[in-house]
């Protein structure tokens, strides 16, 4: 097939106008349709929000790509971030902790960096760039348009440090891309933002269980091994 | 020139609909990468976990 499409996602596509008068595709592969590129923190104080986001993207048919799933020492890491975000049509960004871990020390920059890597492949990028879509978190909405006023107007959303508001914040936000483009009429609905929340909760509370039955690795447990886990209960 | 201003947003939102996954479908594989776990381990125990857990609430 010449566009790249998957045989499943032309069967479920609305048919253009005019095909022959139609932009041309580029190799959009279904891989690139379901990457969510995942831009949080990586510090064990934060890992209850990026555990929730995970599971919460498997939960809503995504796939979670994340500069911790891969080490290659040839790339540099920005290389890395780059070709990731390149690979994914979603994106979350999550700036609620973008400040000094101690008062000396400097802010951490990565994440509104990254942030600014997918707007700029969204704005300048090909066409499959710009289809990217992406929820900015943040920790205090107002707080947040005083430190980066060029963001008003994005809309960012605040999850206080709540797993349980950032997991309603990612499902909303995929929804209403259902319901901008139409297709909540054709495709089955997510599940409600209580109703993730809830498996969520389950699977936590399985998953020192899990790790025991797999040699101990709660404190070795990789972002693919987590990744892992999460698609296995969803599946 | 109407109908050309009318036709372009309809074909870029049929173009982005076909840009969208289908978000009901099957749950997506991990990525590939570092890993501490086999797969067929981790497909198993969790299969365990959850069959356990139905074996609990059924009885």
């Amino acid at each position: 097939m010449s566009s790249g499409l998957s045989p499943r996602f032309c069967a479920n596509a609305p048919s253009l106008p005019n095909p022959d008068q139609a932009p041309a595709l580029p190799d959009q592969t279904e891989e690139y349709r379901r990457g969510i590129f995942i831009n949080c923190p990586f510090d064990d104080a934060y890992k209850p929000i990026r555990d929730a986001l995970i599971f919460t993207a498997f939960a809503c048919g995504l796939k979670p790509r994340c500069a911790l799933e891969y080490d290659n020492s040839v790339q540099t890491r920005l290389d890395k971030i780059v070709d990731l975000i390149g690979a994914c049509r979603w994106g979350i960004h999550d700036l609620s902790r973008v400040r000094p871990v101690k008062r000396a020390d400097p802010p951490h920059f990565n994440m509104p960096f990254e942030l600014g890597l997918f707007f700029g492949a969204h704005r300048f990028g090909d066409e499959q760039q710009k289809f990217k879509s992406c929820l900015v978190l943040v920790h205090d909405t107002k707080k947040f348009q005083q430190a980066c006023s060029n963001l008003n107007g994005q809309d960012p959303v605040a999850h206080a440090s709540d797993p349980k508001a950032a997991v309603e914040a990612v499902r909303n936000w995929l929804q209403g891309e259902l319901r901008r483009t139409g297709l909540d009429k054709t495709q089955k609905p997510l599940r409600t933002g209580d109703a993730i929340f809830a498996d969520y909760r389950a699977f936590r509370d399985k998953l020192p269980d899990a790790c025991r039955r797999l040699g101990g690795i709660e404190n070795k447990l990789t972002f693919v091994d987590y990744c892992d886990l999460v698609s296995n209960w969803l599946a | 020139m109407r109908s050309q201003r009318t036709e372009k947003p309809t074909k870029q939102s049929d173009l982005e609909r076909l840009y969208m996954p289908d978000f009901s479908g099957p749950i997506q594989p991990a990525p590939t990468g570092c890993r501490n776990t086999k797969p067929e381990d981790v497909k198993r125990v969790i299969a365990e976990i959850l069959r356990e857990r139905t074996v609990v609430a059924q009885s």
